[in-house]
């Protein structure tokens, strides 16, 4: 049961990592990233090939790299390489798209990489992926399995906390107040002095490293990674925590988050098989998210934890004389 | 034209939208310090001259000189960054940020905009932006914003945002300021109030090319008003000259409630 519960908010911390990547694209600066799951996965797929072992061509197996580094350059690893790729993709795509053609954009290179993952066998072995990926420090530790995991839940809510702080310091500054700016009105942004182009480039790329830092997680807790593994289902789960747990704010984030990759995701695995339809669980879930979106949607658009505001308490004293009237007199 | 008395300088410059010649070898100048007027019928082109001033569209051909600095080439970021801000037709404020953010962002200084100040150099921001909060309270007291200054800019009333937008103006500090019908959508009580505003931002040294539909406000408060009709500058002077001139009139005939 523990293993369970702590292997169940592992990842859990782990799916808010991506959460708060697809929140600095589509929460603060309003654009319909729909590729956010391929940086998850190429991330998942770099931290594999460094902290991983060899391939081995002699049984049909084959991937690049396999150094076997430690877990930190592998996190640095898979956020480098996600950073270029998502200033690629980010570079061509937002340089003259606006809006749904971006978003058709990023769904198509997502697709493209998919493709490219899954049948391109020498990068990472294609379909069947990598494996045997060591986890963090496992040998250096040497603990009972329960207790590793407990060790690498603290290693996951460790990262978590870093980038939630990074996450405030962007958003309670000026650099997020441009950012958001951009989101309300990228026109009256563009007429006071904001190059918008490099404002949602830069958004984009914060956005790839992060979510790359959470498919590098992603890669060490699974200790493999496979197409299977990433679909572009997943990328609407993401949105679905975003729009339930409110659009832009780090708090509501979190609970989104928990709320639909945790709560959501784990009850309907209790549900009843349906005799003679294995995928039912799965369709019913989707169903569920759905259904939730909508529900947030119609009832409480702002989310669950609406974005906060900035807060001026200076005070002044009222100017000597008349009230202020919108009539003038004389 | 190359005296120093010349901010804004638009020298032949066209554009087409398809078959349609919106700006046809249009040219005019600005004078430092005027506030000056761009009336002509609709459809004239001067919604798209603004655009092509501010940077917002490329123009075909032709030469706009800001200052002694080509800028038709500059985009719309670099052109603000020059020093001249243009308005909109409806104004447009940034909904989901409060009032007094609305006008610190049109601070001219974005230097604090970095990443690495806002993750590394934290302690130093809020004493940077000391100063600019408490002008942007100052302008919002003065524009009558400022008891609305924490109220997200979306919920404000339709004069409110006008306000607000010269408030950002003020904030910004431009040389020069293109309004794109200011009076447009506006109450006589409020117009008023939006003639002393812009009056006093030329009297604070701001050049002012403003668009208006609203001739008696126009020959109220410019100094000089070009005329434009079927993309070009046609007629250049006083309201009151204007009034005589026959092609202004023949311009503006098949409009006849207007009276010019």
């Amino acid at each position: 049961m523990i293993d369970y519960v702590v292997s169940t908010l592992t990842l859990g911390a782990i799916w808010c990592v991506f959460t708060y990547a697809l929140n600095v694209t589509w929460g603060w600066t309003g654009q319909l990233d729909l590729a956010v799951f391929m940086f998850v996965a190429l991330g998942a797929y770099v931290y594999s090939v460094v902290c991983g072992p060899p391939a081995n061509a002699a049984l049909g197996i084959t991937w690049i790299l396999g150094l076997r580094l430690p877990f930190f350059v592998g996190l640095l690893a898979a956020m480098v390489v996600t950073g270029l790729v998502g200033l690629l993709v980010g570079g061509i795509a937002l340089r003259r798209l606006r809006d749904d053609y971006f978003a058709i954009t990023t769904v198509v290179t997502t697709l493209t990489v998919y493709a490219v993952i899954a049948q391109f066998q020498p990068l990472f072995n294609g379909f069947t992926g990598i494996y045997g990926v060591p986890q963090p420090l496992a040998a250096f530790l040497n603990l009972p399995p329960t207790l590793y995991g407990i060790f690498l839940f603290g290693y996951v809510l460790v990262v978590l906390a870093i980038v939630i702080a990074v996450m405030y310091a962007i958003f309670h500054s000026p650099y997020g107040r441009r950012m958001r700016a951009v989101r309300e009105d990228e026109k009256a942004a563009a007429a006071f002095g904001r190059d918008v182009y490099a404002v949602k480039l830069q958004a984009y790329v914060i956005a790839a490293v992060v979510a790359g830092l959470g498919g590098a997680l992603m890669g060490a807790f699974l200790t493999a990674f496979n197409s299977y593994a990433w679909q572009v289902g997943e990328t609407f789960l993401i949105y679905a925590a975003i729009f339930v747990g409110g659009s832009g704010s780090i708090r509501g984030v979190l609970l989104g988050t928990f709320f639909i990759a945790v709560l959501v995701q784990e009850v309907t695995r209790l549900l009843v098989v349906i005799p003679g339809n294995a995928y039912a669980g799965d369709a019913l879930r989707y169903m569920i998210v759905g259904l939730l979106i909508i529900a947030v949607l119609w009832w409480r658009p702002q989310g669950l934890i609406p974005e906060p505001r900035d807060h001026d308490d200076a005070t002044r004293l009222p100017e000597p004389g008349p009230a202020p009237s919108a009539v003038q007199h004389g | 034209m190359a005296d120093d008395d010349v901010l804004l300088e638009v020298r032949g410059v066209s554009k087409s939208f398809g078959g349609v010649h919106a700006v046809n070898d249009c040219s005019f100048v600005v004078r430092r310090g005027s506030l000056t007027g761009l009336i002509g019928p609709n459809g004239a082109g001067k919604s798209t001259t603004v655009e092509l001033i501010s940077g917002f569209q490329p123009a075909d051909s032709g030469k706009i000189v800001f200052d002694g600095k080509e800028i038709q080439r500059l985009p719309a970021h670099a052109v603000s960054r020059l020093g001249l801000i243009r308005t909109f037709q409806t104004p447009r404020e940034w909904k989901h940020l409060t009032t007094l953010e609305n006008v610190l962002i049109a601070a001219p200084d974005h230097s604090r905009e970095r990443l690495w100040r806002s993750l590394f150099a934290r302690r130093g921001l809020a004493a940077a932006e000391a100063a600019d909060r408490a002008r942007a309270r100052d302008l919002l007291e003065e524009f009558g914003l400022f008891n609305v200054r924490n109220e997200l800019a979306g919920n404000l009333s339709g004069g409110q945002k006008r306000l607000l937008e010269f408030a950002r103006i003020a904030m910004a500090r431009p040389r020069m300021v293109l309004l794109d019908e200011p009076q447009s959508g506006v109450n006589p009580v409020l117009g008023e109030r939006m003639g002393d505003a812009i009056k006093a931002m030329v009297a604070d040294g701001i050049t002012v090319l403003m668009v208006e539909h609203h001739l008696n406000f126009v020959e109220r408060v410019c100094d000089i008003v070009h005329v434009m009709s079927l993309g070009q500058c046609i007629a250049t002077g006083t309201m009151a000259e204007l009034r005589m001139d026959t092609t202004v009139i023949d311009a503006y005939l098949g409009q006849a409630e207007v009276r010019v």
